[in-house]
């Protein structure tokens, strides 16, 4: 062999080697969860400001998104979200508090929650919301309807959990975001209020309650965040005008 | 106005960017019918011109000279959705000319120079598509047709999108019998705004929503279709162009029945 032909047999082993490791280091598939411990040591390491003292569950949202409800060492009520990136199971937020929140994820939407038992909340209301609005201009006229549609999650036992969105929602969601997909199409998008999430609480007696514990906290996140920010807003319930 | 004042609390924002790279759903015919035209046009005056020349420069240079010919100083400006550029100032054939004719070489500008008009001159053909596009659009698409906005409705079906409305479920005999005698109507945006408040109970003009139809395709359109309380309207927002409104002889919704929501 000239050495020429030697080079050329070398470098096309040495990429092909590098293809293969590469390959192999960006196609592996999710891992099992990460045990108790491990969730345990993860937050601790990212955020000492709490500490988990039980791991209530783990939720697959889908192959490469877990949601982990935890209680604290001072028994609060918090949430975290984990992401499967770069072949490792990466904490993206911590919160100690469990208002819900919302995950949009390729396929479907989710919302996730995990209310502290103080707060005494039996059903948590969730609403699609777009605010009614009519513009004239140059003679033309153009009516947006208001929509509003109600959701309910009862809580069985159980204060925390996942649940996705009803169907018509998410095809209405379609509906809205795929003309905005678009550039400079203004006139849809003039008049198009985005179409917004709220929420309420109610008790055991179907009084609407304001759960403090959920609420209020802090939370913290790495740059893998994918919880949907701003979270869902608290709607008072004259602002609403269904009856429900 | 107390409408009005919902507006200022913020709710999360929702948004799934799937099917924005659809390409087949955007497909607008007009304007791709309009763009192969111009490149045909600009391909033959090309050729032309490079037969006629007596000593032809090689082709890649007479494109290269061409390509730089395009760059122009223009006014871009919206017109009724389709964007349209006025070439103003060659800039492009400007410098070619100082460029080439640099050293006393006339003969060499003498060569290329219509190459390079030609170059400027492809920004008012393309210029004219784009103004073509809009009447194109209006024929081979008729805004006034609501078998523009919903050729197809096997598959549609109804939400319930306002909660003071009547249970109904969509009748899709109905909506396809009709489709063909619906009648425009103006759109009563102010007096309906307006007739909707405290006293008449919150009740949504609009309070449905028909999903689930197909645009005629290559039409590039995207609607919203809102059903009016009576089953007997219709009210269309594209993605591009004018809100419609058509009314119907008879409701396409039939009272009672399971809620979809």
């Amino acid at each position: 062999m000239t050495n020429k032909t030697k080079m050329i047999v070398i470098i096309t082993a040495v990429i092909s080697i590098g293809g293969i490791l590469l390959f192999g280091r960006f196609s592996k598939a999710p891992e099992p969860f990460l045990s108790d411990r491990q969730v345990i040591e993860r937050i601790n390491s990212n955020f000492s400001e709490s500490q988990p003292k039980v791991i209530q569950d783990h939720i697959f949202l889908d192959d490469t998104h877990v949601f982990v409800p935890f209680i604290s060492e001072d028994n609060r009520y918090g949430m975290s979200f984990w992401v499967w990136k770069g072949n490792k199971w990466r904490v993206a937020s911590v919160e100690n508090r469990g208002q819900p929140q919302v995950w949009n994820g390729e396929e479907k939407s989710l919302i996730m929650w995990n209310m502290d038992p103080k707060d005494d909340i039996s059903e948590i209301r969730v609403f699609m919301k777009k605010d009614r609005d009519f513009m004239v201009s140059d003679g033309k006229a153009t009516y947006q309807p208001g929509i509003e549609m109600m959701h309910n999650i009862v809580m069985q036992g159980k204060m925390y959990g996942v649940e996705t969105y009803p169907d018509n929602w998410q095809e209405l969601m379609d509906h809205y975001v795929k003309p905005k997909g678009e550039v400079g199409q203004k006139n849809f998008l003039e008049l198009n209020e985005p179409i917004q999430l709220a929420i309420n609480f109610y008790d055991k007696d179907g009084k609407e309650t304001y759960p403090e514990h959920a609420i209020n906290g802090i939370s913290y996140t790495t740059g893998n965040n994918f919880v949907d920010v701003p979270f869902l807003v608290h709607v008072e319930v004259d602002e609403l005008e269904g009856t429900y | 106005m107390v409408l009005y004042e919902s507006c200022i609390y913020q709710g999360g924002v929702i948004g799934r960017m799937n099917g924005i790279f659809d390409v087949g759903e955007y497909l607008h015919t007009p304007t791709l019918i309009l763009m192969v035209s111009s490149y045909i046009m600009i391909l033959i005056i090309f050729s032309v011109i490079y037969k006629k020349i007596e000593s032809p420069p090689k082709v890649w240079k007479a494109l290269v000279v061409f390509v730089l010919g395009m760059i122009t100083f223009r006014f871009t400006f919206n017109l009724s959705d389709e964007v349209v550029s006025v070439p103003i100032i060659p800039i492009g054939v400007a410098l070619l000319s100082w460029l080439l004719r640099r050293k006393g070489d006339v003969g060499r500008w003498h060569r290329f120079r219509r190459f390079a008009w030609l170059g400027f001159l492809s920004n008012f053909i393309f210029l004219a598509a784009s103004l073509l596009a809009i009447p194109l659009d209006e024929m081979m698409y008729p805004k006034k047709e609501p078998s523009t906005y919903m050729m197809d409705v096997k598959n549609s079906s109804l939400i319930a999108t306002h909660p003071n409305s009547k249970e109904v479920t969509l009748n899709q005999e109905e909506l396809q019998r009709q489709m063909n005698k619906m009648k425009q109507k103006k759109i009563e945006s102010e007096s309906w705004y307006s007739g909707i408040n405290e006293e008449s109970g919150y009740k949504e003009t609009f309070p449905y929503i028909l999903s689930g139809t197909v645009p005629e395709k290559g039409s590039g359109l995207n609607v919203l279709i809102y059903i009016e309380e009576d089953g007997k309207g219709l009210l269309i927002t594209p993605n591009k162009g004018q809100q419609v409104y058509y009314r119907l002889e008879e409701s396409i919704l039939t009272e009672g029945g399971e809620r979809s929501d």
